[in-house]
């Protein structure tokens, strides 16, 4: 096959999908229009009003069917890209062997880090970080400082000026569908019950130390307005994922 | 399905079963009509969280629709 012909079924798709769309933006337009005329002539002239009620019910749809994004990420795309990110830090935690559990912490640039303790688990850092380079010191402890899949979608405007629960369910449930439904109760430790998860995480050590996909966003989230977070158990259990963490 | 599609075709079926339902009961008062397809715009935007390309101007629309209609009526009983 030569290569203009890959090129050329590479993008069919995409082509054919960009001009279904500019067809629905056509429609919804030809709809919008047909819909005011009907309800003008039917309220003036026929004098009919469900006729005229029936304009404004197409005037409606036509408007929200404007609305509708042409081009939306499919939340599968931004779970495989998510997944993707895991790999990365999977290989750098094998390449150093690490396995303790990490800690979230927001620093001084207002990023989400998690601060990976290497050898002794001295506790969570203790100072507000400037984070320069792969590893940060504090008193004794030395720690692995990697950025979690997540933490660029803690700078969405939804996220940002949302309560935590919410945000949690933008993410979650609304952006990348890696949930049904999420359910959040504070109290010495902060539980969250994800119903139906559906992160697909093959990266074994990436789970041990920063979690699962599901706790890794969860913990960004709470890091980002509470400071510093640490997962301290995640348990699967009959379609759901119940997620218990610890804000220092 | 794409949750924004089924959007459209739940918005369409409760429009039309609107239009349908009030016209043979008789209802020939477009403020109904109207406030119905408010409540249920908001009910499905609620439920099935469709995405917007910008700003949602057409809830903003309707919701301001719906607050002078809802006005009207306060007024025309306070004046009864």
């Amino acid at each position: 096959m030569s290569t203009e012909n890959s090129i050329y079924i590479g993008l069919e798709p995409t082509l054919l999908r960009t001009e279904s769309m500019d067809r629905l933006s056509v429609f919804a337009t030809g709809l919008t229009v047909f819909a005011s005329l009907l309800a003008l002539w039917s309220y003036l002239v026929f004098r009919n009003i469900p006729l005229t009620a029936l304009g404004i019910g197409l005037i409606i749809l036509g408007i929200s069917l404007l609305l509708t994004p042409i081009h939306p990420i499919p939340p599968h795309a931004v779970r495989a890209l998510l997944e993707g990110a895991t790999l990365n830090i999977e290989a750098l935690l094998e390449e150093l062997n690490i396995s303790n559990k990490g800690y979230y912490v927001k620093a001084s640039d207002g990023r989400v880090y998690v601060f990976i303790p290497v050898g002794r688990d001295g506790g969570p850092p203790h100072e507000v970080f400037e984070v320069k380079g792969l590893l940060a010191k504090c008193g004794e402890s030395r720690y692995l400082v990697v950025v979690p899949p997540s933490s660029e979608i803690l700078k969405v405007g939804e996220v940002l000026n949302a309560r935590f629960e919410e945000a949690l369910n933008y993410v979650l449930v609304d952006l990348t569908e890696l949930a049904e439904s999420v359910e959040v109760s504070v109290g010495e430790k902060v539980v969250v019950k994800i119903v139906k998860p559906r992160g697909h995480l093959t990266s074994l050590r990436f789970r041990n130390v920063l979690g699962s996909l599901e706790a890794s966003i969860t913990a960004s989230i709470l890091a980002n307005s509470h400071g510093i977070v640490r997962i301290v158990d995640e348990v699967d259990k009959g379609g759901q994922k119940i997620i218990t963490l610890d804000v220092f | 399905m794409d949750k924004n599609i089924i959007f459209n075709i739940v918005l369409a079926s409760m429009l039309i079963s609107t239009v349908t339902i009030l016209s043979s009961l008789g209802e020939a008062r477009l403020d109904v009509y109207v406030s119905m397809y408010t409540l249920e715009y908001f009910v499905a935007k609620a439920i099935l969280r469709p995405r917007r390309r910008m700003l949602d101007l057409l809830a903003l629309a309707l919701f301001t629709i719906f607050t002078v209609i809802v006005s009207l009526r306060v007024w025309e009983i306070i004046m009864a």
